[in-house]
C-alpha cells in the first residue's frame, strides 16, 4: 500500500512537494487573515465566541455561537449582553449588564447571568469591584445555535480531534489517487 | 466516476451552503419584519430610601432604595413573531448624580418570557386554565405576552457606588425588552414608560 504512495511522492519531486506545502500555507494564511480582518472590523479581540456555561439559559446554551462587536466610542448599554475576560483568567464570560456608571474616564459595569441568582461580584478577581471597558471583549449582536458544540466536544474528547484530523488526512490521500 | 466519498462530500457541502443561506434569510427577514410595540404603562407606587447594610461580606452602611410598581404592556406581537425564542423584560432607572456628574443606569427588576410552552402543543389548552399560580404577580389570562404586574417589588437593591443618593434629584424609569431570536440578530426596545420622572427622596 505504502509503496504506491512513495512512488507517487517520487513522481512529484521537490518542486511539486514545495508547491503542495505552499498551497497548504496559503489556505492557513488566508484563514488567519480573514479572522484578523473580522477582528479589525468589529474592534474585538475575538468576534466569535462559543458559549461554555449555562449561566445565560434559557437564552444561550452550551455550544451556541455568538457574534460580537465592540465599537470603540459607544458606551455599553444596560441590558446588553457583554462578553468579558477577567484579568488572569482565560475563559470569556457571557453575562448581561445590570448596572452602568459612567464617570469622566471610564465606564463601570456590574454584570449578572440570567440564570444566576446573584450578580457577578463574587466572580470578579480579588479587589475588583466593576467590569471596565478594558475587560470587555464585545457585545453580543448575533446568535447561531448548536454549531459551537463541535469545539466543545473536541476540547472535552481530544481523541475526537485526532480522529477528525486523521480522517481528513486519509481522505486527501485517497482523493489524490483518483485524480 | 464518482466515489461514495465524493458523493458524500458533495452532498454535505451543498446541504451546509443551503442551510446557511436559509438561516441568513430567516434572520434578515425576521429582523426587518419585527412588529412595532406600543409602549405600555408603568407606574411607580412608593419609593423609599433607607440607610442599611447589604447581606454581603464587608458591606458598609449605605443608602438603599426600594420601590413598588405597576406595569401593564402588550408584547404579544413580539412573541407571535416566528423567530422569537425569548423576551427579557427589565425595569431600569437612569439618573445623573449632580455631586460627581456621573451618569448612572441600573436594572431594578427583570423577567424572562420564553416561548417554550407555546411550542408544546399539549400545554396550549392547559395554560389557559391553570395559569400563573406560582408567580406572585398577576398576569392576564389572554396570553403570556400581555404583561401585567401589580405592586411588583424591585428584584435588585437600588444603591449607589458612592453609598449616597444625596446628589440625585430625579430618576427616569423605563421598562425595556430584549429579544432573543432562535437564530440571527438580537434586538431591543422600549416596553413601557412612566408618565414622568420620579423624585428620589433623601434620607432623613
Amino acid at each position: 500500500m505504502f509503496s504506491s504512495e512513495i512512488a507517487r511522492l517520487r513522481k512529484l519531486g521537490v518542486q511539486g512537494l514545495l508547491f503542495q506545502a505552499l498551497n497548504f500555507l496559503t489556505v492557513v494564511a488566508s484563514g488567519l487573515a480573514m479572522w484578523k480582518a473580522l477582528c479589525l472590523v468589529t474592534n474585538s479581540e475575538s468576534p466569535i465566541v462559543v458559549v461554555l456555561s449555562g449561566s445565560m439559559e434559557p437564552a444561550f446554551y452550551r455550544g451556541d455561537i455568538l457574534f460580537l462587536t465592540n465599537p470603540a466610542d459607544t458606551p455599553y448599554e444596560i441590558g446588553d449582553i457583554t462578553v468579558y475576560k477577567l484579568p488572569g483568567g482565560d475563559i470569556p464570560i457571557v453575562h448581561r449588564v445590570i448596572e452602568s456608571h459612567i464617570t469622566n474616564t471610564t465606564q463601570r459595569l456590574l454584570t449578572k447571568g440570567d440564570n444566576n441568582t446573584s450578580d457577578d461580584l463574587v466572580l470578579y478577581s480579588p479587589g475588583m469591584e466593576w467590569v471596565e471597558r478594558k475587560h470587555v471583549i464585545g457585545k453580543v449582536r448575533g446568535f447561531l445555535p448548536y454549531v459551537g458544540y463541535v469545539t466543545i466536544a473536541m476540547n472535552d474528547f481530544p481523541q475526537l480531534k485526532y480522529a477528525l484530523l486523521g480522517s481528513v488526512g486519509l481522505f486527501l490521500l485517497i482523493q489524490k489517487d483518483q485524480s | 466516476m464518482h466515489s461514495t466519498l465524493q458523493r458524500l462530500n458533495h452532498i454535505s457541502s451543498t446541504a451546509t451552503t443551503y442551510v446557511l443561506i436559509l438561516l441568513s434569510l430567516i434572520s434578515i427577514t425576521s429582523y426587518l419584519t419585527l412588529p412595532p410595540v406600543a409602549p405600555g404603562k408603568l407606574e411607580i407606587r412608593d419609593l423609599i430610601v433607607q440607610r442599611g447594610r447589604l447581606r454581603r461580606w464587608g458591606a458598609k452602611e449605605e443608602d438603599l432604595a426600594s420601590l413598588r410598581f405597576d406595569l401593564k404592556t402588550d408584547l404579544e406581537p413580539l412573541l407571535n413573531s416566528y423567530n422569537t425564542k425569548q423576551l427579557f423584560l427589565y425595569l431600569t432607572a437612569s439618573y445623573t448624580d449632580s455631586l460627581d456628574a456621573q451618569d448612572h443606569e441600573v436594572v431594578l427588576w427583570d423577567r424572562i418570557i420564553t416561548r417554550g410552552d407555546i411550542r408544546d402543543l399539549r400545554s396550549v389548552n392547559k395554560s389557559k386554565s391553570s395559569k400563573s399560580k406560582s408567580t406572585k404577580s398577576k398576569r392576564s389570562r389572554a396570553g403570556r405576552g400581555r404583561v401585567w404586574v401589580e405592586e411588583g417589588k424591585n428584584k435588585y437593591t437600588w444603591k449607589m457606588p458612592s453609598g449616597s443618593f444625596k446628589g440625585v434629584q430625579n430618576a427616569n424609569l423605563t421598562v425595556y425588552y430584549s429579544l432573543m431570536p432562535y437564530v440571527g440578530l438580537l434586538s431591543s426596545g422600549v416596553a413601557a414608560t412612566a408618565t414622568s420622572a420620579i423624585h428620589v427622596p433623601n434620607v432623613a
